[in-house]
């Protein structure tokens, strides 16, 4: 019994993260049409910023760290929308612009390491350790995780439903013509959502450092894994973006207890695989 | 098929200087990028086929590569075969791959399947490393003969070029030939106006899956030299990143175009050797480099020969298929 | 238009770099002294004759890139000392010529065709086993020996007398692993996890044949490298009941195996790691209080009562601001070798080089002697060491595998 909550718990933990990802990149595939391939180096960048630069560079207090580094984050997507991801929207098919954010993602891998430094280190005392439920040990990490990523994707609901640059996205995901028709400045607008993707990438870098450490390699299966969970759950969909990590989460875990341990990452692509040919649609099935 | 003149003497010239640079360099070293530079040259006029012409993305080179030269490998060193039937399996496995990644391409399309090639090129390399007994894990096969004809076998760097050399221009020739003829036209069909193809009474699915093919064997077939030529292989070699580089020659050199393709494949070989000088920030600068193509010159080096034309057809193609 | 896009370009790349940069502030601390690595220029030269050639194969960039930098750093330090003292054969520096092998096989064959061309005498590296694996028959066609921290026992079947090897072998720190938890521990159930490359494949084998022939059940399970969650596998082990975890894996691993063992309520289990856990670039990782009480095996511990050992370390840290590691000490102890076996050789020809290796005896190591088998082994010393609450570490026993 306790095992299968440590299973539980950490497959939901993990499962939070991968729906986050799947968050990120479908703001910005409904924004621009265009699929961030080089949003898990988004998440290496904004971890690295978090620890590397303001907290060890800098020495700043975590919550302040957190800050900066959320607001450089949104800084730098707000830069990329402008500078990568509106050339490569003009761009004649969608293989250049696959490419585009590919090769994005190598030079911001590559300025990691030049800037930071190739050696892996971690943060002494953050989110550090375990808590005791009876007999049952929970990482505090994974309790941190399920708890700000349900925080983010209520938050997430409420702002497209209430606020009015929310709306004003989903308009723009919609139908960008009638959104510039009403008024909507569409560029900022995409701009923004860019911007908002790399905020909850900045998040997910920070939150996975107690388990990943900072790395060069942090981000790579997880921004795969990822993909995945966006096809499954419902692809370009924001609910099933969440289903679907959650719940690739704990089939991976439990899964994983049942076949060889070693193949526990085949698991993920090889539902990728059966969803894309099966069910494209997802699980939740795509509304548009 | 017409050939322009002028393209005839370009392709006889460069066949050549591919002849006689061995002459000049002698340096193993050099030799060993030239022949990395020749089986690149293959797999990417061999991706052309569905990334260029059909429009089909493909991320997952790398392992339909690995899966040939893993076939080729085995095959060698398990059961003592002869490396040109190796080959010749590899062919075959090209065959299998092509017809199993045919179908569901015709299923999914644009960015799923990029994903369906990038998932099935993980599971290919997970299966590499843990499936210990049949592919020797993470340390690889080792000890792969070298091919060999009447009795001699080939060796040296030297000799191993031009033999591939050989190998390359016939598949080169093939491609080209292929591109240029009406299947050539049905695969640019399929990328810019698949209805018209359908009425037109070709089969859109055959074709798609032909593209396939044809990829995934040359995919194989590089895959078998390149295992040959080394002497071993291990899955480390077999990831996203190499598939990745493999369709920015493509970008670079020029969709759609063999000669492109060539070009491509030798420029984004030797220009990262060429950088090396930076020693750390090469690799950067590279990336640099290749990202502003995209950006500026998305149709590759060779349209910068062919001038507006091309461009302009191009963009006519998908602006009428929208995005 | 086009020529605005084109500035803009330009604009972004500066604009990025400079911004990253300037997000760092002004840091003396650990990142920024990582990346560039010097505190302290190095011994001159004062050698005159004509330099010879020394080849190493290095991970510059790539998975492995941290212990590269340190492999670099170690090499290039010898090679000053040794050159501040007038160099070899009377007066001959010797020229590190560094090639980068990105950490792959397929990289390390075009740095070693490279390093080949340049007419070295002898070669340092490659490191990891796939690639001394892959680039072996390259050296042993030129004719050129290579010294390489490569673990596998695998390699050994190729009985290329052009290899030599300064670790210990993978094969037989399972069984000496085994031998300690017996002793210590009183184990009659050992469970393990390795990681399901060569080197994890090669210690889980040999330790597992091991246990057979001595009447210890032994279950292990395996991980892919790169993998960041190993609860299933703890999960398995746990559920089989061990009386000691053994695990084979790498940096990464062995600080998440820490950890996870320590989170899934095995934190009181006895704990062998791996080599890679002794080496503070991966117990920096871990917390000090999940460490304490861990074992680590490795053929390199900082001895601090050892001399030599000592000023090795207070010169690397002079020199780099930066602690020696297991990379570091074994590839110092290479370009020691070589710069010996030179000496001994008393030519630069290759040949006459490999057979100065080959006949090595009590040539003194900062980690201990260094006898040279048939095979080309040098190392056959083993350390188990223990992690204190505050991630020091003392011997807890040292082996010898002879």
């Amino acid at each position: 019994m306790q095992v299968f909550v440590q299973l539980l718990i950490t497959g939901i933990a993990m499962g939070f993260i991968y729906a986050l990802v799947g968050i990120e990149y479908t703001l910005i595939w409904n924004a621009t049409g265009l699929l961030n391939f080089s949003h898990d180096k988004f998440i290496l960048f904004g971890a690295y910023m978090f620890a590397g630069t303001y907290v060890l560079g800098l020495g700043l207090p975590p919550i302040l760290a957190i800050l900066f580094a959320v607001l450089t984050m949104f800084l730098f997507g707000i830069v990329s929308a402008f500078v990568i991801f509106n050339p490569l929207s003009k761009l004649s098919t969608n293989l250049f612009a696959v490419i585009g954010t590919v090769i994005l993602g190598r030079i911001m891998i590559e300025s990691v390491r030049l800037i930071w430094g190739p050696l892996p280190f971690t943060l002494d005392n953050f989110l550090r350790g375990s808590i005791h439920f009876g007999s049952v040990v929970v990482s505090k990490a994974h309790l941190v995780i399920i708890v700000v990523c349900s925080l983010i994707t209520a938050g997430l609901q409420v702002f497209f439903k209430t606020t009015k640059t929310g709306k004003a996205m989903r308009c723009v995901s919609e139908n960008k013509t009638a959104a510039s028709l009403m008024g909507i400045n569409v560029p900022m607008n995409i701009a923004f959502t860019i911007g908002l993707s790399a905020i909850v990438c900045a998040t997910i870098g920070i939150l996975v450092i107690p388990i990943f450490n900072v790395e060069l390699q942090m981000s790579s299966m997880i921004g795969l894994k990822g993909f995945a969970s966006g096809v499954i759950g419902g692809f370009g969909y924001l609910p099933g973006a969440i289903v679907g990590g959650i719940l690739l989460g704990v089939v991976e875990i439990f899964g994983s207890m049942l076949i060889p341990s070693v193949y526990k990452d085949c698991l993920s692509f090889v539902l990728l695989i059966i969803f894309l040919l099966v069910r494209p649609s997802g699980i939740l099935g795509n509304k548009r | 098929m017409k050939v322009n003149k002028t393209s005839a003497l370009i392709a006889v010239a460069a066949i050549a200087l591919a002849a006689i640079l061995p002459m000049f360099i002698s340096n193993n070293y050099h030799l060993n990028l030239m022949i990395q530079v020749l089986i690149n040259i293959i797999i990417v006029v061999g991706l052309n086929f569905i990334t260029g012409l059909t429009g089909q993305m493909n991320l997952g080179t790398a392992g339909i590569f690995s899966m040939g030269a893993y076939t080729s490998s085995l095959l060698a060193t398990r059961l003592g075969i002869n490396p040109w039937i190796c080959l010749i399996a590899a062919v075959g496995m090209g065959f299998l791959i092509g017809m199993g990644l045919g179908y569901p391409s015709l299923r999914v399309s644009g960015v799923y399947l990029a994903l369906t090639t990038i998932g099935f090129s993980e599971i290919v390399r997970i299966l590499m490393t843990n499936l210990t007994g049949l592919t020797g894990g993470a340390l690889g096969v080792t000890g792969i003969p070298p091919f060999s004809i009447l009795g001699h076998k080939f060796q040296t760097n030297k000799e191993i070029y031009y033999l591939y050399l050989v190998i390359a221009i016939i598949l080169i020739f093939n491609a080209y030939r292929i591109v240029n003829s009406k299947w050539g036209r049905a695969f640019l069909a399929v990328k810019d106006n698949p209805d018209a193809v359908e009425a037109g009474g070709i089969n859109i699915a055959s074709i798609k899956i032909l593209a396939f093919t044809l990829a995934a064997v040359y995919a194989t077939v590089a895959g078998s030299l390149y295992a040959h030529y080394v002497g071993f292989i291990n899955p480390s070699a077999y990831n996203l990143e190499y598939s990745i580089n493999y369709v920015v020659m493509l970008v670079i050199g020029g969709i759609g175009s063999v000669p492109g393709n060539v070009l491509g494949a030798i420029l984004v070989t030797l220009v990262p050797e060429l950088l090396r000088f930076m020693e750390n920030y090469y690799w950067l600068v590279f990336s640099i480099i290749t990202l502003l193509f995209v950006i500026f010159l998305p149709n590759g080096m060779v349209s910068l020969f062919k001038g507006k034309k091309r461009e302009a057809k191009a963009g006519k193609g998908a602006q009428a298929n929208g995005r | 238009m086009r020529r605005m896009k084109k500035v803009l370009c330009m604009a972004m790349a500066v604009g990025m770099t400079v911004t990253s940069l300037a997000g760092c502030g002004s840091s003396t601390s650990g990142a920024k002294a990582q990346a560039s690595g010097e505190t302290q220029a190095g011994a001159k030269s004062t050698a005159t004759g004509a330099p010879i050639k020394v080849g190493v194969s290095n991970m510059v960039t790539g998975p492995m890139a941290a212990g590269g930098l340190r492999m670099k750093q170690a090499v290039t330090m010898a090679f000053e000392e040794i050159n501040a003292k007038g160099g070899v054969l009377g007066g001959r520096p010797l020229e590190m010529v560094l090639v980068d092998d990105t950490g792959t096989p397929t990289g390390a064959v075009n740095a070693v065709n490279k390093i080949l061309g340049e007419n070295v005498s002898v070669a340092i590296g490659p490191h990891t086993s796939p690639m001394a694996s892959a680039t072996q028959e390259l050296y042993r066609k030129a004719g050129v020996p290579f010294i390489s921290a490569a673990t596998s026992p695998k390699l050994l079947e190729a009985q290329n007398p052009y290899f030599f090897r300064i670790s210990v072998s993978d094969g037989a720190v399972g069984p000496a692993m085994v031998e300690f938890a017996k002793d210590q521990f009183g184990a009659a159930k050992v469970g393990a996890l390795y990681d399901t490359d060569d080197y994890g494949v090669a210690a889980d084998n040999a330790t597992k044949v091991y246990c057979e022939q001595n009447g210890i059940e032994y279950y292990s399970e395996g991980f892919t490298s790169g993998d960041k969650d190993l609860t299933s596998q703890l999960s398995k082990i746990k559920g089989w009941g061990p009386d000691v975890i053994f695990d084979f894996s790498h940096d990464a691993e062995a600080a998440l195996i820490v950890r996870q063992l320590d989170e899934l309520g095995m934190g009181d289990l006895p704990h062998v790691g791996p080599n890679a856990l002794a080496q503070s670039q991966t117990y920096d990782l871990c917390d000090a209080k999940q460490l304490e009480g861990t074992y680590a095996s490795t053929d390199f511990y900082a001895d601090q009562t050892n001399e030599t050992m000592k000023k090795f370390l207070d010169d690397f840290k002079a020199r780099w601001g930066a602690d020696v590691e297991r990379y570091a000490a074994m590839y110092y102890t290479a370009a020691y070798l070589t710069a010996d076996a030179i000496e001994r050789a008393g030519s630069d020809k290759p040949e006459d080089i490999r057979k100065a290796l080959s006949e090595t005896k009590d040539f003194n190591a900062v980690f201990g002697k260094l006898n040279c088998s048939e095979q080309g082994e040098m190392n056959r010393n083993l350390y188990i060491l223990e992690f204190d609450g505050e991630k020091n570490m003392s011997v807890s026993k040292q082996v010898s595998l002879d």
